[in-house]
């Protein structure tokens, strides 16, 4: 950080307000982190480093089940995500303005509205048409938003390219779909990965959706954990909260490589470079 | 002329765009194995017509036809017409190889013939090496020769270059028209070339088509364009032009014209359009180039003034005179060592050849406009 001349009073005093909103912002997670290995089952004081509890974890039946029905949903939903997003995002390029408009407003309304309404809402629209919950309808309860994201992202990146290379692709013989398939494809590459990815640790950390629409006899890692903290908070829920944060992390940080284009060169084969231009 | 093979021709050919026409009625057609230009200034409707013809974009009206046949209705991908673009287009994600090779996967060409295919026309734009760079490896000049190679090795009917080279520095441009030239000739494809530089489209083309505000106002030969434009707007655009405003008095068994000034009542006689009527608004075209400084003789058309502004350009000087009654006229000279140059204010004699000048008609706000479809349906 770049220090702060001590003239500027009120640089430094701006300096320490953010730098304590962040402390405070950070804190428990620092918290969680720090009791998933402290040897105190109490969680009262700092009694030492284990990996007890990270290992009670893994060896839990229920978590690994829970961790891969977590899983399960988030593949599958940011999938289908990402095969509603597609077509949206190219619909709206040929659409008309009133179109465009139309769709950014869904789009936009899925993320701003409280995700409890549109949980609630497929709730009673599940039980009217007597759709028995399970993992299929928290699935369909995560693309709601999960959809909403990736369209976002991928209308971004089509914002960036004209239709020109199309045409060439088109002049040079090569049929809609072809063109598709060897141009608009591989230009949206990167940001299928990032709309993927950032999907994917929505859906893996959602709890309210989930809640909802899992009905009795299927359980995501994040209800597990909503759901043991209600009790007592011990040190392997704050180890399945660490577990649940490096995958959304991991998650998170490589869609930042692609988005800078560090890693799209060699991941996505043939693909255009994030950024470049057309 | 019509014993040449038609390669593409456009029947009544109109675009039009909500409220504004970009092509207006087009009627035109180009000859197999020719250099055809398409000039005009910025939105005149040349891209347009070129697009059309690539079926990039579809006529409001009227047909395109490929040697008999009507393509106006078949999409871009089946119409065996290629198209070099301005902003290259290369495919950033593919080697210059892959790039080349591209429309002939399309085309399903069988892998060593792809290869070979891909090569040799590499080879002939001069970058036979190159076939494992990425287009952003390349230079301007390059990736415009890649997208040339990734047009011409589909052997199309017909080429269609829409400004490819107008994103170059002059000394580059200049290579890669001989380059461009020295390929049509060897390959004998068809070229329609449309590009806002008349210079480059003359010293290319084997004719041009001029046009303005969506209309065609007159094809020709370079030199015809030039020297015999049929409107005002032909002979302003394709080079510097005084144009000097009078009435056709008189008209002889040859169809030489005998004009009156509209400035200073002068009279002379040259020749000019056909078919002008006695009365006739019409402007003489004399070129800065054919005038000449103080050495006027007898049959030439002559104005005195004095030198407003003197420009230097290395192989030539051009002046621009306020003359007395014609208003500002200017004339190019060779720059030699020996007549050195005439110093502002200096007062001189221009004249031209009556043989140099040339009559054409002009609309008069008086007068009827001359009618449209005829100015369309040129030479």
């Amino acid at each position: 950080m770049r220090r702060v001349s001590p003239k500027r009073v009120g640089g430094v005093v701006l300096t320490l307000f953010v730098l304590g909103a962040f402390i405070a912002l950070y804190a428990p997670l620092v918290l969680v982190v720090i009791n998933a290995f402290n040897k105190n089952v109490l969680l009262t004081s700092w009694a030492g480093f284990t990996w007890e509890w990270v290992k009670q974890a893994i060896d839990s039946g229920r978590v690994r089940s829970d961790f891969l029905t977590s899983a399960e949903v988030a593949i599958a939903s940011s999938v289908l995500a990402l095969a509603i997003a597609i077509p949206a995002g190219l619909w709206a390029r040929a659409a008309s303005p009133r179109g465009r408009q139309l769709l950014d407003a869904t789009t936009y309304m899925r993320i701003v509205l409280p995700e409890i309404v549109s949980a609630l809402g497929l709730l009673i629209l599940f039980s009217r048409l007597h759709i028995a919950l399970g993992i299929v309808t928290v699935i369909i309860g995560h693309v709601v938003f999960n959809s909403a994201y990736a369209i976002v992202i991928i209308q971004a990146r089509l914002a960036t390219m004209t239709t020109a290379l199309e045409e060439v692709a088109a002049d040079l013989g090569a049929r809609p779909w072809r063109v598709f398939w060897r141009v608009t494809f591989p230009f949206l590459a990167p940001a299928l990965v990032v709309a993927g990815l950032l999907a994917f640790a929505f859906s893996f950390d959602d709890v309210i959706t989930s809640t909802f629409l899992a009905g009795s006899g299927t359980e995501t890692l994040p209800m597990l954990i909503f759901g043991l903290a209600r009790f007592r908070v011990d040190p392997e829920v704050n180890a399945i909260g660490v577990g649940l944060m490096v995958i959304t992390l991991g998650c998170l940080g490589f869609t930042l490589l692609v988005a800078q284009g560090r890693v799209t060169g060699g991941l996505v084969l043939g693909g255009f470079r994030s950024g470049e231009e057309t | 002329m019509s014993e040449r093979a038609s390669a593409i021709r456009l029947v009544d050919l109109t675009r039009q765009f909500e409220k504004h026409v970009a092509v207006d009625r087009v009627n035109l057609e180009i000859y197999e194995g020719e250099f055809f230009s398409l000039i005009g200034p910025s939105g005149c409707g040349k891209t347009t017509t070129l697009r059309i013809i690539a079926g990039l974009d579809h006529a409001t009206s009227g047909s395109v036809l490929l040697g008999e046949r009507d393509i106006g209705h078949a999409p871009a991908y089946k119409r065996p017409v290629n198209t070099v673009f301005q902003q290259y287009g290369l495919f950033p994600h593919l080697n210059v190889f892959d790039n080349v090779a591209f429309g002939l996967k399309e085309r399903r060409d069988p892998r060593a013939t792809i290869a070979e295919s891909v090569q040799r026309m590499l080879d002939l734009v001069g970058l036979g090496g190159r076939g494992g760079s990425r287009p952003r490896q390349l230079s301007g000049g390059e990736q415009q020769r890649v997208a040339l190679a990734r047009a011409l090795v589909l052997g199309p009917q017909v080429l269609l270059l829409d400004e490819p080279l107008g994103a170059l520095d002059l000394k580059l441009r200049r290579q890669m028209q001989g380059l461009l030239k020295s390929l049509q000739r060897e390959l004998e494809i068809t070229f329609v070339y449309v590009t806002h530089d008349q210079e480059e489209a003359f010293s290319m083309s084997d004719r041009v088509g001029v046009m303005n505000g969506g209309k065609l106002e007159q094809v020709g030969a370079p030199y015809d364009v030039y020297q015999r434009p049929q409107t005002f707007f032909v002979a302003d655009f394709v080079g510097a032009a005084n144009c000097l405003r009078g009435t056709v008095k008189g008209i002889d068994a040859r169809g030489t014209y005998t004009v009156q000034l509209t400035a200073d009542d002068m009279m002379f006689t040259a020749t000019g359009v056909p078919g002008l009527a006695l009365g006739a608004p019409v402007a003489a075209l004399a070129r800065p180039e054919a005038g000449k400084v103080n050495a006027s003789d007898a049959g030439s058309l002559c104005a005195r003034g004095s030198i407003a502004d003197v420009s230097y350009a290395g192989p030539q000087i051009a002046y621009r005179v306020s003359s007395n009654g014609l208003g500002d006229l200017s004339v190019f000279c060779k720059a030699d060592a020996s007549s050195g140059l005439l110093e502002l204010g200096r007062s001189v004699e221009l004249s031209w050849d009556t043989s140099d000048l040339w009559i054409f008609p002009i609309d008069q706000p008086s007068t009827q406009p001359a009618p449209e479809a005829e100015g369309a349906d040129a030479s």
